[in-house]
């Protein structure tokens, strides 16, 4: 039997769901951009980084769509959880819960992984591969999926804002900089639901850094659309 | 400051555009402040990713400007903006 433990408060259930498809729109939109831009000129780092927000997206949009329907089945209607396939040994609950979470483990890892050879500019794609190779036997041997997915995330994100921040130092450019705090908010998010998920902390102290988590990770996003619009109203 | 490889491909695409879409090589290699072992990298770069094409207009061979290399030019403030704020460039 498959238990699941969600670790939120009440009163933020569906919020989390809201804030995580708000993050999963934010990177499609970020995605069509790149897209449109790899069409015009053909270069593979607008490609890669197409791909890279187009996994984003998918990412969140599965773990918000999770989110949103597992506060529906838990706070208001049997008759949703009863239309959801029935698999022996896993409630329908959790089945919504391994499909979403999964799927955000999975895509948004593959995601950073890109993102940390475009920021670094790794001319192999091999490396790529294998970092990609390397995380994910991590995760599936690990005693705890979201621990393990939270530290590779803040570690990812963290080189991602590593990278960006010594680009904008070296380039003496303000545009960078917005990019740099928006993949440094999302890091210190991932570390934040490390934190939270520990259990060193009061269940209080853990609901409030649960939220702070989500605040930070959709200040995140907010400031990657902020960057985006500008770029756009040029 | 150093210009970018997008910077240069925006130069030489917005040489041929002020020429009238068209223009003779040597025209390109002064317009574009490259070498000519360089132009040729860029030209034939350009024609791979479809913004420019080979032509032969009075007799003379002339790089032309392609659709996909007017909207380049159209779009290049927001493809730049982009480019730099990604750290892509």
């Amino acid at each position: 039997m498959v238990q699941v433990e969600i670790s939120s408060p009440t009163w933020f259930f569906g919020l989390d769901g809201s804030f995580e498809v708000i993050a999963a729109v934010i990177a499609i939109v970020v995605a069509f951009a790149a897209w449109k831009i790899w069409r015009m000129t053909k270069e593979r780092s607008y490609g890669w980084v197409c791909l890279s927000f187009l996994f984003i997206f998918i990412g969140f949009a599965a773990r918000g769509i999770a989110d949103l329907v597992i506060e529906k089945v838990i706070t208001c209607a049997p008759a949703i959880r009863e239309a959801l396939p029935a698999v022996p040994g896993v409630s329908r609950t959790a089945l919504v819960f391994l499909g979403g979470y999964l799927g955000n483990i999975i895509f948004t890892l593959a995601a950073y992984i890109m993102l940390v050879g475009l920021s670094y500019k790794v001319e192999e794609k091999a490396m790529i591969l294998l970092l990609f190779l390397l995380t994910l036997p991590i995760l599936v041997l690990s005693s705890s999926y979201f621990l393990s997915y939270y530290w590779m995330s803040t570690v990812l994100l963290g080189a991602i804002t590593y990278a960006y921040y010594k680009q904008c130092m070296q380039t003496k450019r303000k545009k960078g900089r917005a990019v740099t705090l928006a993949f440094g908010f999302l890091a210190l998010a991932q570390m934040q639901f490390i934190v939270s998920a520990l259990n060193v902390l009061t269940p209080l102290s853990r609901d409030i850094l649960y939220v702070t988590a989500h605040s930070t990770q959709i200040l995140g996003f907010l400031m990657i659309l902020f960057v985006f619009v500008r770029t756009m109203m040029k | 400051m150093k210009r970018t490889k997008l910077d240069i491909i925006h130069d030489m695409l917005k040489a041929i555009e002020q020429k009238g879409g068209k223009i003779i090589p040597t025209h390109l290699l002064y317009k574009s402040n490259l070498s000519h072992q360089r132009m040729k990298l860029y030209l034939e770069e350009l024609k791979g990713k479809g913004l420019i094409t080979e032509a032969e207009y009075k007799n003379k061979m002339h790089y032309e400007l392609t659709d996909n290399g007017r909207k380049f030019l159209q779009n290049f403030k927001q493809v730049k903006e982009f480019t730099e704020a990604f750290g892509l460039g």
